[in-house]
């Protein structure tokens, strides 16, 4: 029963971040691979914030959102302003640099040994220990994330985003700045991902660099892609399918070091299978197949 | 009556070819003005210089006496000069409605800030604005067709909702790349009729055009071009006994 909470758990924090890349890469259409950055960068302050200053976890996610935030205002305004595949080249080397930062920096972050000892969580006096605690937690800022990123989708500045993914050039020419609406979109989805980070380090209570790389980053698109591109609640499926079904693995019998390569082979075959029969994904409106409606 | 764009001694090269070649013109509110030239002669590379899409390597372009060279695509915009594409650029996933609600300027909608309050100032702006679009749908023939997503309209009210969402976004200019090629004749009349009740209104309407009928229609001056350069400008008949339009023409 507990594992089937933990597993509810992290569904709900790929849940926060699967629709805030939602947001960046499925309606704006900006393919990002630096969304397990903003995750990690949101843990790591939220840690750190923990141990060090002691302070409290509403203000730890609050840190980390501005932090977050901040550092995806450095990729966003050099690259956003050239076009497509610029981006998508400055997001892969910043996942780079934040996961070496991260693993390099020893001073700061202790590098691979981690930083473990990070405290539960306390709102108004109440601390969450057990996994329902959690759960609830959880929920309840993944039910947040859902209801902003739907209010921005579905409002007049959503309406750019989805313009922009279509054809920017006919968006410019309507006289809106393309530019301020990716920057803006790009910094919004990070500021998000680092929420998943901060419930992820104060639930786990130690967290390392292997959590954050671009595997991670990879894995987060691909339940985009699958949950459904330009659908928040696709994003939510896509994460629950994908968090969920590896588990399987498991009670198949298969032995763990194999079960662990297994996972890789499945969200790869099974990207491909989408990518080839259903670009779709369950519940999208937009296919990253160029060419294609 | 009064000059609104100035386009002065432009040029521009791609690949070492002249599109446009030290161009100068000047585009009056209130006038039909028609480009006309074969393949090449630089009529789109002009409307790309004048809205930003294209930076020239000489000259100067004008908005309402002023400079307007460093401004952004989207600034340029919103001073009012708008243009539809040869290409037909369109949101095809989204209905006609919003292609035409999404052109609306200064929505305060469009600030994340906004968007995510919700305020009823907002709100209340979001339905003014779909009642205006619904107004520019009628305007140009398209009212039925407003909740039909824009990718299954013909070609020829494909043109027609650009030409709304254009009109939406505030323009007064119009620079219109082709905007009944390849349209039924029933529908070109009817553009044709928009085409002079905006000018009667006051807009300043630019467009291209390949057929010498149509543009003896309705223009009031014609630009003849041809690599780049400004060969003839008159009236339709002047330019319709010109040598070289009659040779670029016949052949």
């Amino acid at each position: 029963m507990t594992y089937l909470l933990h597993l509810f758990i992290l569904v709900g924090i790929y849940a926060i971040l699967s629709m805030s890349l939602n947001l960046i890469s499925g309606y704006t259409g900006l393919l990002s691979i630096a969304h397990a950055g903003f995750y990690g960068i949101g843990a790591y302050v939220a840690a750190l914030m923990a141990l060090h200053a002691h302070t409290n976890f509403l203000l730890n996610i609050a840190c980390g959102i501005v932090a977050a935030g901040l550092l995806s205002l450095v990729v966003a305004v050099p690259s956003l302003r050239l076009r497509g595949d610029y981006f998508v080249i400055a997001t892969f080397a910043f996942q780079i640099i934040a996961f070496s930062i991260m693993n390099n920096w020893v001073s700061v972050t202790a590098g691979p040994f981690g930083l473990p000892g990070i405290p539960r969580p306390e709102i108004l006096g109440f601390t969450f220990v057990t996994h329902i605690h959690f759960l609830v937690l959880v929920g309840a800022f993944a039910v947040l994330a859902l209801f902003f990123l739907n209010r921005i989708v579905h409002s007049p500045y959503g309406r750019v985003l989805r313009a922009i993914r279509e054809d920017e050039v006919f968006t410019q020419s309507l006289g809106k700045n393309v530019t301020y609406f990716k920057i803006s979109v790009f910094v919004t989805g990070a500021a998000i991902a680092s929420i998943g980070g901060a419930l992820y380090a104060h639930y786990i209570t130690f967290i390392d660099p292997t959590s954050f790389t671009i595997n991670e980053s990879i894995f987060i698109l691909a339940i985009v892609i699958i949950g459904g591109s330009g659908n928040l609640v696709g994003s939510i499926v896509g994460a629950l399918v994908l968090v969920m079904v590896p588990e399987f693995f498991r009670f198949i019998g298969m032995p763990s070091a194999i079960a662990a390569n297994m996972r890789q082979i499945f969200y790869g075959g099974l990207l491909v299978l989408f990518m080839m029969f259903m670009p779709e994904g369950f519940l999208g409106e937009y296919t990253f197949k160029k060419g294609e409606r | 009556m009064k000059s609104v764009l100035t386009v002065n001694n432009v040029t521009k090269h791609f690949d070492g070819t002249a599109a446009l070649d030290d161009f100068s013109c000047t585009f009056e509110s209130g006038r039909i003005t028609s480009l006309i030239g074969p393949n090449g002669a630089g009529k789109t590379t002009l409307f790309n210089v004048i809205c930003g899409f294209v930076e020239p390597e000489t000259g100067e372009v004008y908005h309402d006496s002023n400079l307007i060279c460093r401004l952004k695509p989207c600034e340029r915009a919103r001073l009012g000069i708008g243009r539809t594409f040869q290409d037909l650029r369109l949101i095809g996933r989204m209905t006609a409605l919003e292609n035409v609600m999404l052109a609306s300027p200064h929505q305060l909608g469009e600030n994340i800030a906004h968007a995510i309050l919700r305020l009823p100032i907002q709100r209340a702006q979001e339905l003014k604005n779909r009642e205006e679009a619904a107004r520019w749908l009628e305007y140009v023939g398209l009212a039925e067709k407003q909740d039909d997503l824009a990718e299954t309209l013909s070609y020829g009210q494909q043109k027609l909702l650009t030409l709304a969402s254009c009109l939406a976004s505030g323009a007064e200019v119009l620079l219109l790349d082709e905007p009944v090629a390849g349209v039924n004749p029933e529908l070109i009349t009817k553009i044709l009729d928009i085409l002079t009740d905006l000018a009667n209104k006051g807009k300043t309407v630019v467009f291209i055009e390949h057929n010498l009928e149509v543009v003896t229609k309705i223009a009031h001056t014609v630009v003849f071009m041809d690599v780049g350069q400004k060969i003839d400008e008159g009236p339709p008949e002047k330019i319709r006994n010109n040598p070289r339009v009659i040779e670029a023409y016949i052949e």
